[in-house]
Protein backbone atom coordinates (compact mmCIF):
# COMPACT_ATOMS: atom_id res chain seq x y z
CA UNK A 1 0.00 0.00 0.00
CA UNK A 2 1.81 3.23 -0.94
CA UNK A 3 1.76 6.15 0.92
CA UNK A 4 -0.95 8.24 -0.83
CA UNK A 5 -3.41 5.27 -0.07
CA UNK A 6 -2.50 5.32 3.47
CA UNK A 7 -3.51 9.15 3.51
CA UNK A 8 -7.24 8.60 1.69
CA UNK A 9 -8.05 5.43 3.87
CA UNK A 10 -7.21 7.72 6.77
CA UNK A 11 -9.22 10.08 5.71
CA UNK A 12 -12.15 7.94 5.42
CA UNK A 13 -11.34 6.23 8.73
CA UNK A 14 -10.33 8.80 10.73
CA UNK A 15 -12.36 11.51 11.82
CA UNK A 16 -10.54 14.90 12.37
CA UNK A 17 -11.45 16.22 15.98
CA UNK A 18 -13.15 19.80 15.23
CA UNK A 19 -10.94 22.01 17.18
CA UNK A 20 -12.68 25.03 16.85
CA UNK A 21 -16.32 22.76 16.79
CA UNK A 22 -16.47 22.03 20.74
CA UNK A 23 -20.01 21.09 20.83
CA UNK A 24 -19.43 18.60 18.42
CA UNK A 25 -17.21 17.02 20.76
CA UNK A 26 -19.73 17.66 23.70
CA UNK A 27 -22.39 16.36 21.47
CA UNK A 28 -20.53 13.31 20.33
CA UNK A 29 -19.22 12.32 23.68
CA UNK A 30 -23.13 12.46 24.78
CA UNK A 31 -24.03 9.81 22.21
CA UNK A 32 -21.60 7.40 23.39
CA UNK A 33 -22.97 5.44 25.74
CA UNK A 34 -21.79 1.76 27.74
CA UNK A 35 -21.59 -1.53 25.79
CA UNK A 36 -22.61 -3.09 28.85
CA UNK A 37 -24.22 -6.25 27.31
CA UNK A 38 -21.04 -6.56 25.08
CA UNK A 39 -18.18 -5.93 27.96
CA UNK A 40 -20.36 -8.45 29.69
CA UNK A 41 -20.51 -10.86 27.12
CA UNK A 42 -16.70 -10.97 26.42
CA UNK A 43 -16.12 -11.61 30.17
CA UNK A 44 -18.12 -14.27 30.46
CA UNK A 45 -16.54 -15.58 27.17
CA UNK A 46 -13.35 -15.12 28.46
CA UNK A 47 -13.77 -17.62 31.18
CA UNK A 48 -13.23 -20.22 28.95
CA UNK A 49 -14.75 -23.30 28.25
CA UNK A 50 -12.39 -24.84 30.33
CA UNK A 51 -12.69 -23.21 33.02
CA UNK A 52 -16.44 -23.31 32.94
CA UNK A 53 -16.71 -26.98 32.10
CA UNK A 54 -14.07 -27.68 35.25
CA UNK A 55 -16.38 -25.82 37.68
CA UNK A 56 -19.05 -27.50 36.14
CA UNK A 57 -17.79 -31.08 36.61
CA UNK A 58 -17.18 -29.89 40.07
CA UNK A 59 -20.23 -28.81 40.95
CA UNK A 60 -22.08 -32.14 39.06
CA UNK A 61 -19.73 -34.45 41.86
CA UNK A 62 -21.02 -32.32 44.73
CA UNK A 63 -24.68 -32.75 43.71
CA UNK A 64 -23.92 -36.43 43.15
CA UNK A 65 -22.29 -36.87 46.20
CA UNK A 66 -25.02 -34.81 47.89
CA UNK A 67 -27.63 -36.96 46.44
CA UNK A 68 -26.30 -39.97 48.33
CA UNK A 69 -26.86 -40.64 52.19
CA UNK A 70 -23.29 -41.47 52.83
CA UNK A 71 -22.32 -38.80 54.59
CA UNK A 72 -18.83 -39.41 54.55
CA UNK A 73 -18.65 -38.47 50.49
CA UNK A 74 -20.37 -35.42 50.92
CA UNK A 75 -17.40 -34.12 53.41
CA UNK A 76 -15.12 -35.28 50.65
CA UNK A 77 -16.86 -33.61 47.66
CA UNK A 78 -17.23 -30.05 50.17
CA UNK A 79 -14.20 -30.03 49.86
CA UNK A 80 -14.08 -29.47 46.45
CA UNK A 81 -16.61 -26.54 46.30
CA UNK A 82 -13.73 -24.12 47.49
CA UNK A 83 -12.13 -24.72 43.74
CA UNK A 84 -15.15 -23.59 41.80
CA UNK A 85 -13.85 -20.40 43.34
CA UNK A 86 -10.90 -20.85 39.98
CA UNK A 87 -13.85 -20.94 37.72
CA UNK A 88 -14.27 -16.44 37.83
CA UNK A 89 -11.31 -15.26 39.49
CA UNK A 90 -9.34 -16.11 35.97
CA UNK A 91 -11.39 -12.93 35.00
CA UNK A 92 -10.59 -11.21 38.26
CA UNK A 93 -6.91 -11.28 37.30
CA UNK A 94 -7.41 -11.14 33.82
CA UNK A 95 -5.61 -7.92 32.64
CA UNK A 96 -2.90 -8.52 34.31
CA UNK A 97 -2.08 -11.42 33.82
CA UNK A 98 -2.28 -10.30 30.14
CA UNK A 99 -0.85 -6.79 30.68
CA UNK A 100 -4.29 -5.19 29.36
CA UNK A 101 -4.38 -2.76 32.55
CA UNK A 102 -3.07 -0.27 31.02
CA UNK A 103 -4.63 0.30 27.60
CA UNK A 104 -8.29 -0.94 29.90
CA UNK A 105 -7.59 1.98 32.55
CA UNK A 106 -6.79 4.17 29.72
CA UNK A 107 -9.76 3.64 28.00
CA UNK A 108 -13.65 5.75 28.82
CA UNK A 109 -14.94 2.95 30.93
CA UNK A 110 -11.71 2.77 32.34
CA UNK A 111 -10.10 -0.49 34.62
CA UNK A 112 -12.60 0.55 37.21
CA UNK A 113 -15.70 -0.44 35.54
CA UNK A 114 -14.03 -3.35 34.03
CA UNK A 115 -13.29 -4.52 37.83
CA UNK A 116 -16.61 -4.02 39.00
CA UNK A 117 -18.28 -5.85 36.72
CA UNK A 118 -16.03 -8.97 36.97
CA UNK A 119 -16.53 -8.74 41.27
CA UNK A 120 -20.30 -8.42 40.07
CA UNK A 121 -19.47 -12.27 37.94
CA UNK A 122 -17.84 -13.49 40.67
CA UNK A 123 -20.69 -12.31 43.21
CA UNK A 124 -23.61 -14.48 40.99
CA UNK A 125 -21.52 -17.10 40.01
CA UNK A 126 -21.29 -17.51 43.71
CA UNK A 127 -24.82 -17.08 44.33
CA UNK A 128 -25.85 -19.47 42.22
CA UNK A 129 -23.07 -21.89 43.15
CA UNK A 130 -23.88 -21.76 46.87
CA UNK A 131 -27.87 -21.65 46.30
CA UNK A 132 -27.73 -24.73 44.26
CA UNK A 133 -26.02 -26.44 46.08
CA UNK A 134 -27.88 -25.59 49.31
CA UNK A 135 -30.82 -26.71 48.10
CA UNK A 136 -29.82 -29.67 47.04
CA UNK A 137 -28.29 -30.93 50.00
CA UNK A 138 -31.67 -29.79 51.55
CA UNK A 139 -33.55 -31.70 49.56
CA UNK A 140 -31.82 -35.23 48.93
CA UNK A 141 -29.04 -35.29 52.01
CA UNK A 142 -31.34 -34.26 54.52
CA UNK A 143 -28.45 -31.62 55.63
CA UNK A 144 -28.93 -28.90 57.78
CA UNK A 145 -28.96 -25.29 57.03
CA UNK A 146 -26.22 -25.06 59.27
CA UNK A 147 -24.47 -27.54 57.63
CA UNK A 148 -24.65 -26.25 54.62
CA UNK A 149 -23.28 -23.12 56.13
CA UNK A 150 -20.41 -24.86 57.94
CA UNK A 151 -19.52 -27.52 54.82
CA UNK A 152 -19.89 -25.65 51.74
CA UNK A 153 -20.61 -21.59 52.67
CA UNK A 154 -17.74 -20.62 55.05
CA UNK A 155 -14.82 -22.63 53.19
CA UNK A 156 -15.71 -20.80 49.58
CA UNK A 157 -16.24 -17.95 51.20
CA UNK A 158 -12.57 -18.56 52.92
CA UNK A 159 -10.96 -19.28 49.60
CA UNK A 160 -12.74 -16.60 47.56
CA UNK A 161 -11.63 -14.06 49.96
CA UNK A 162 -8.17 -15.65 50.14
CA UNK A 163 -8.19 -15.65 46.14
CA UNK A 164 -8.84 -12.11 46.17
CA UNK A 165 -6.50 -11.21 48.27
CA UNK A 166 -3.93 -12.89 46.02
CA UNK A 167 -4.91 -11.34 42.90
CA UNK A 168 -5.02 -7.87 44.25
CA UNK A 169 -1.48 -8.05 46.08
CA UNK A 170 0.15 -10.26 43.43
CA UNK A 171 0.37 -8.88 39.97
CA UNK A 172 2.21 -11.19 37.44
CA UNK A 173 0.51 -14.75 35.80
CA UNK A 174 2.16 -16.58 38.90
CA UNK A 175 -1.10 -15.63 41.24
CA UNK A 176 -2.72 -18.53 39.78
CA UNK A 177 -0.91 -20.40 42.31
CA UNK A 178 -1.49 -18.93 45.30
CA UNK A 179 -5.16 -18.57 44.20
CA UNK A 180 -4.71 -22.48 43.92
CA UNK A 181 -2.85 -22.62 47.15
CA UNK A 182 -5.81 -21.09 48.93
CA UNK A 183 -8.59 -23.09 47.39
CA UNK A 184 -6.39 -26.39 48.71
CA UNK A 185 -6.24 -24.32 52.37
CA UNK A 186 -10.46 -24.31 51.74
CA UNK A 187 -10.78 -27.73 50.68
CA UNK A 188 -9.38 -28.85 54.21
CA UNK A 189 -11.17 -26.54 56.18
CA UNK A 190 -14.64 -28.93 56.30
CA UNK A 191 -12.06 -31.85 57.13
CA UNK A 192 -11.08 -29.36 60.11
CA UNK A 193 -14.56 -28.91 60.77
CA UNK A 194 -15.15 -32.98 60.69
CA UNK A 195 -12.32 -33.20 63.48
CA UNK A 196 -14.50 -30.43 65.64
CA UNK A 197 -17.04 -32.21 65.52
CA UNK A 198 -15.90 -35.81 65.77
CA UNK A 199 -14.12 -34.30 69.16
CA UNK A 200 -17.58 -33.64 70.02
CA UNK A 201 -17.46 -30.37 69.89
CA UNK A 202 -19.34 -27.60 68.47
CA UNK A 203 -17.78 -24.67 66.30
CA UNK A 204 -21.41 -23.61 65.12
CA UNK A 205 -21.64 -20.29 66.61
CA UNK A 206 -17.29 -19.64 65.98
CA UNK A 207 -18.64 -20.40 61.94
CA UNK A 208 -21.15 -18.02 61.92
CA UNK A 209 -19.39 -15.53 63.30
CA UNK A 210 -16.52 -15.78 60.88
CA UNK A 211 -18.62 -15.99 58.04
CA UNK A 212 -19.57 -12.89 58.71
CA UNK A 213 -16.05 -11.59 59.45
CA UNK A 214 -14.94 -13.18 56.03
CA UNK A 215 -17.77 -11.44 54.44
CA UNK A 216 -17.02 -8.23 55.69
CA UNK A 217 -13.59 -8.45 54.92
CA UNK A 218 -14.55 -9.84 51.19
CA UNK A 219 -16.44 -6.45 51.40
CA UNK A 220 -13.23 -4.42 51.64
CA UNK A 221 -11.06 -6.73 50.01
CA UNK A 222 -13.20 -5.79 47.04
CA UNK A 223 -13.47 -2.17 47.41
CA UNK A 224 -9.52 -2.34 47.05
CA UNK A 225 -9.43 -4.04 44.45
CA UNK A 226 -11.92 -1.36 42.78
CA UNK A 227 -10.11 1.61 44.03
CA UNK A 228 -6.40 0.13 43.15
CA UNK A 229 -7.76 0.86 39.58
CA UNK A 230 -7.79 4.72 39.74
CA UNK A 231 -3.75 4.36 40.40
CA UNK A 232 -1.64 1.53 39.05
CA UNK A 233 1.84 2.56 40.67
CA UNK A 234 2.69 -1.11 41.09
CA UNK A 235 2.56 -1.08 37.53
CA UNK A 236 5.89 0.59 37.02
CA UNK A 237 8.87 -0.87 36.60
CA UNK B 1 -7.34 23.30 22.45
CA UNK B 2 -4.27 22.71 24.87
CA UNK B 3 -2.76 20.17 26.92
CA UNK B 4 -1.24 21.65 30.47
CA UNK B 5 1.14 20.11 32.51
CA UNK B 6 1.68 22.27 35.55
CA UNK B 7 4.44 21.64 38.08
CA UNK B 8 3.90 17.80 37.40
CA UNK B 9 5.92 15.72 39.72
CA UNK B 10 6.06 11.96 40.71
CA UNK B 11 7.77 10.24 43.45
CA UNK B 12 9.01 7.27 44.41
CA UNK B 13 10.76 6.06 47.86
CA UNK B 14 14.35 7.41 47.26
CA UNK B 15 13.70 8.14 43.41
CA UNK B 16 12.35 11.37 42.03
CA UNK B 17 10.95 9.88 38.50
CA UNK B 18 9.47 13.33 36.75
CA UNK B 19 10.16 16.60 38.49
CA UNK B 20 8.17 19.62 38.54
CA UNK B 21 7.76 19.11 34.91
CA UNK B 22 5.53 22.20 33.35
CA UNK B 23 4.38 22.36 29.56
CA UNK B 24 1.19 23.43 27.45
CA UNK B 25 0.55 21.17 24.82
CA UNK B 26 -1.53 22.02 21.59
CA UNK B 27 -2.11 20.35 18.73
CA UNK B 28 0.97 18.46 16.18
CA UNK B 29 3.47 16.20 16.47
CA UNK B 30 5.70 16.18 19.71
CA UNK B 31 8.43 13.85 20.12
CA UNK B 32 9.08 13.12 23.37
CA UNK B 33 13.28 12.18 23.31
CA UNK B 34 14.76 10.43 26.39
CA UNK B 35 16.99 7.69 27.19
CA UNK B 36 15.74 4.54 29.03
CA UNK B 37 14.99 5.92 32.81
CA UNK B 38 14.35 9.66 31.47
CA UNK B 39 10.89 9.37 33.20
CA UNK B 40 9.06 9.51 29.75
CA UNK B 41 6.77 6.40 30.28
CA UNK B 42 5.70 7.61 33.85
CA UNK B 43 5.11 11.13 32.42
CA UNK B 44 2.80 9.63 29.67
CA UNK B 45 1.07 7.79 32.20
CA UNK B 46 0.07 10.26 34.29
CA UNK B 47 -1.15 12.18 31.18
CA UNK B 48 -3.06 9.04 30.71
CA UNK B 49 -4.32 9.36 34.39
CA UNK B 50 -3.65 6.17 34.75
CA UNK B 51 -1.41 7.09 37.59
CA UNK B 52 -1.69 9.46 40.16
CA UNK B 53 0.95 12.52 39.79
CA UNK B 54 2.49 13.18 43.44
CA UNK B 55 2.08 16.86 42.82
CA UNK B 56 1.08 18.85 40.07
CA UNK B 57 -2.28 18.99 37.50
CA UNK B 58 -2.78 17.72 34.16
CA UNK B 59 -5.85 19.58 32.37
CA UNK B 60 -7.32 19.44 28.82
CA UNK B 61 -8.46 23.08 27.98
CA UNK B 62 -10.98 23.51 24.78
CA UNK B 63 -12.32 26.25 24.69
CA UNK B 64 -13.91 27.56 27.95
CA UNK B 65 -14.11 24.00 29.55
CA UNK B 66 -10.91 22.44 31.52
CA UNK B 67 -11.18 18.61 31.90
CA UNK B 68 -8.88 17.25 34.59
CA UNK B 69 -6.65 14.22 33.92
CA UNK B 70 -9.02 11.42 35.95
CA UNK B 71 -12.62 12.20 34.72
CA UNK B 72 -14.46 10.26 32.09
CA UNK B 73 -14.36 12.99 29.49
CA UNK B 74 -10.72 13.28 29.34
CA UNK B 75 -10.58 9.72 28.71
CA UNK B 76 -12.63 10.09 26.01
CA UNK B 77 -10.48 12.32 24.60
CA UNK B 78 -7.43 9.97 24.40
CA UNK B 79 -5.66 7.42 22.35
CA UNK B 80 -3.21 5.24 24.40
CA UNK B 81 -0.69 2.81 22.97
CA UNK B 82 1.85 1.89 26.02
CA UNK B 83 5.18 0.76 25.73
CA UNK B 84 4.71 -2.74 26.56
CA UNK B 85 1.62 -4.14 26.70
CA UNK B 86 -0.40 -7.08 26.37
CA UNK B 87 -3.16 -8.62 24.66
CA UNK B 88 -6.01 -11.17 25.31
CA UNK B 89 -4.56 -14.06 23.39
CA UNK B 90 -7.67 -15.95 22.47
CA UNK B 91 -9.18 -12.53 21.08
CA UNK B 92 -8.78 -12.10 17.53
CA UNK B 93 -7.81 -8.65 15.84
CA UNK B 94 -11.46 -8.04 15.12
CA UNK B 95 -12.51 -8.96 18.90
CA UNK B 96 -9.86 -6.99 20.60
CA UNK B 97 -10.76 -3.81 18.55
CA UNK B 98 -14.38 -4.57 19.27
CA UNK B 99 -13.86 -5.23 22.92
CA UNK B 100 -11.48 -1.74 23.10
CA UNK B 101 -14.71 0.09 20.83
CA UNK B 102 -16.71 -0.87 23.40
CA UNK B 103 -14.64 0.25 26.63
CA UNK B 104 -14.51 3.51 24.85
CA UNK B 105 -18.40 3.38 24.27
CA UNK B 106 -18.13 3.61 20.40
CA UNK B 107 -21.85 1.84 19.54
CA UNK B 108 -21.96 -1.45 17.61
CA UNK B 109 -22.47 -0.67 13.99
CA UNK B 110 -19.66 2.68 13.87
CA UNK B 111 -17.23 0.37 15.76
CA UNK B 112 -17.59 -2.27 13.29
CA UNK B 113 -17.14 0.15 10.71
CA UNK B 114 -14.08 1.86 12.11
CA UNK B 115 -13.16 -1.94 12.87
CA UNK B 116 -12.94 -2.59 9.40
CA UNK B 117 -11.41 0.20 8.53
CA UNK B 118 -8.88 0.49 10.57
CA UNK B 119 -7.85 -2.62 10.53
CA UNK B 120 -7.09 -2.07 6.75
CA UNK B 121 -5.32 1.04 7.65
CA UNK B 122 -2.75 -1.10 9.80
CA UNK B 123 -3.12 -4.28 6.79
CA UNK B 124 -4.38 -6.78 9.21
CA UNK B 125 -7.83 -7.41 7.35
CA UNK B 126 -6.79 -10.88 6.28
CA UNK B 127 -5.75 -11.57 9.89
CA UNK B 128 -8.65 -10.55 11.56
CA UNK B 129 -10.16 -13.53 12.25
CA UNK B 130 -6.90 -14.94 13.49
CA UNK B 131 -6.42 -15.03 17.57
CA UNK B 132 -4.03 -13.16 18.32
CA UNK B 133 -1.38 -15.41 19.94
CA UNK B 134 -0.41 -16.16 16.93
CA UNK B 135 0.47 -12.54 15.56
CA UNK B 136 3.77 -11.33 15.37
CA UNK B 137 5.46 -8.77 17.21
CA UNK B 138 4.45 -6.13 14.03
CA UNK B 139 1.19 -7.33 14.13
CA UNK B 140 0.74 -6.43 17.29
CA UNK B 141 2.06 -3.22 17.12
CA UNK B 142 -0.15 -2.35 14.19
CA UNK B 143 -3.14 -3.31 16.12
CA UNK B 144 -2.49 -1.34 19.48
CA UNK B 145 -2.12 1.23 16.84
CA UNK B 146 -5.32 0.50 15.61
CA UNK B 147 -7.04 0.68 19.33
CA UNK B 148 -4.94 3.82 19.82
CA UNK B 149 -7.33 5.77 16.96
CA UNK B 150 -10.26 3.87 17.26
CA UNK B 151 -12.14 6.86 18.91
CA UNK B 152 -10.50 9.73 17.41
CA UNK B 153 -8.50 10.74 19.84
CA UNK B 154 -7.43 14.56 20.55
CA UNK B 155 -4.70 13.35 22.49
CA UNK B 156 -2.85 10.81 21.02
CA UNK B 157 -0.13 9.17 23.70
CA UNK B 158 1.97 6.92 21.66
CA UNK B 159 4.79 5.77 23.60
CA UNK B 160 7.74 3.61 21.80
CA UNK B 161 5.05 2.96 19.16
CA UNK B 162 7.37 1.96 16.34
CA UNK B 163 9.39 -1.02 18.92
CA UNK B 164 9.02 -4.24 16.92
CA UNK B 165 8.36 -2.53 13.48
CA UNK B 166 10.03 -3.46 10.06
CA UNK B 167 12.14 -0.10 8.54
CA UNK B 168 9.05 -0.10 6.01
CA UNK B 169 6.35 -0.36 8.66
CA UNK B 170 7.93 2.33 10.45
CA UNK B 171 7.97 4.68 7.63
CA UNK B 172 4.27 4.08 6.88
CA UNK B 173 3.36 4.60 10.63
CA UNK B 174 5.21 8.17 10.67
CA UNK B 175 3.22 9.26 7.88
CA UNK B 176 0.28 7.90 9.57
CA UNK B 177 1.37 9.77 12.76
CA UNK B 178 1.88 13.33 10.57
CA UNK B 179 -1.24 13.45 9.39
CA UNK B 180 -2.77 12.65 12.65
CA UNK B 181 -0.83 15.35 14.11
CA UNK B 182 -2.63 17.56 12.15
CA UNK B 183 -5.60 18.09 14.85
CA UNK B 184 -4.63 15.97 17.36
CA UNK B 185 -1.92 16.07 20.31
CA UNK B 186 -0.10 13.55 19.46
CA UNK B 187 2.75 13.33 21.88
CA UNK B 188 5.37 10.53 20.76
CA UNK B 189 7.94 8.91 22.84
CA UNK B 190 10.97 7.48 22.09
CA UNK B 191 14.54 6.59 22.10
CA UNK B 192 15.30 6.63 18.44
CA UNK B 193 15.97 10.31 17.03
CA UNK B 194 15.00 9.26 13.61
CA UNK B 195 11.67 8.40 14.54
CA UNK B 196 10.71 11.81 15.53
CA UNK B 197 13.02 13.98 13.86
CA UNK B 198 11.20 14.68 10.24
CA UNK B 199 7.96 14.84 11.73
CA UNK B 200 7.66 16.59 15.27
CA UNK B 201 6.77 20.21 15.55
CA UNK B 202 8.17 20.17 18.57
CA UNK B 203 10.68 18.35 20.85
CA UNK B 204 10.91 17.64 24.14
CA UNK B 205 13.95 16.02 25.91
CA UNK B 206 13.74 14.74 29.03
CA UNK B 207 16.57 13.33 31.03
CA UNK B 208 16.32 12.06 34.97
CA UNK B 209 12.67 13.33 35.21
CA UNK B 210 13.63 16.70 33.60
CA UNK B 211 13.19 18.55 30.50
CA UNK B 212 16.03 19.22 29.15
CA UNK B 213 15.17 20.87 25.70
CA UNK B 214 12.08 22.16 24.64
CA UNK B 215 11.73 23.85 21.32
CA UNK B 216 11.49 22.58 17.98
CA UNK B 217 13.83 20.79 15.60
CA UNK B 218 14.69 23.79 13.79
CA UNK B 219 15.63 25.32 17.07
CA UNK B 220 18.70 22.87 16.75
CA UNK B 221 21.46 24.24 15.10
CA UNK B 222 23.28 20.92 14.64
CA UNK B 223 21.97 17.43 13.17
CA UNK B 224 19.48 16.32 16.08
CA UNK B 225 20.82 12.99 16.70
CA UNK B 226 24.09 14.68 17.37
CA UNK B 227 22.76 17.24 19.68
CA UNK B 228 20.80 14.61 21.69
CA UNK B 229 23.73 11.94 21.53
CA UNK B 230 25.72 14.96 23.39
CA UNK B 231 22.85 15.91 25.69
CA UNK B 232 22.92 12.13 27.26
CA UNK B 233 26.65 11.84 27.08
CA UNK B 234 26.86 9.63 24.39
CA UNK B 235 24.95 7.00 26.78
CA UNK B 236 22.33 6.21 23.93
CA UNK B 237 23.64 3.98 20.74
CA UNK B 238 20.41 5.20 18.57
Amino acid sequence: MTDKEIKMMLKNAYVVPETEKEKKFVRKYEERSLQLSSIIKMEFKYMGLKSILTGAVLVALLLMAAGTEDTDMVWVIASFVPACVLTPMVLLSRSERFGMEELEAASRFSLRFIRIVRMFILGMFSLVLLFSVGIILRITATASVMDHMMLVVFPYLVSAYGAMLVTRKWHGKENIFGVLAVCVFGGLLPYAERAIRLSGQSANNIILLLIAMTLGAMFRESKLYVKESENLSWNLS
Amino acid sequence: MELILNQVTKQYPGTVAVDRISADLRPGVIGLLGSNGAGKTTLMRMICGIIKPTSGTICFRYGNDTLNASDEMYRDALGYLPQDFGYYPNFTGREFLMYMAALKGIDKGTAKRKCEELLKIVSLEKAANKKIKSYSGGMKQRLGIAQAVLNDPKILILDEPTAGLDPKERVRFRNLIAELGKDAIVILSTHIVSDVEHIADRIIMMKEGNIIFDGRGTDIREDLESFYLRSFGGEEDE
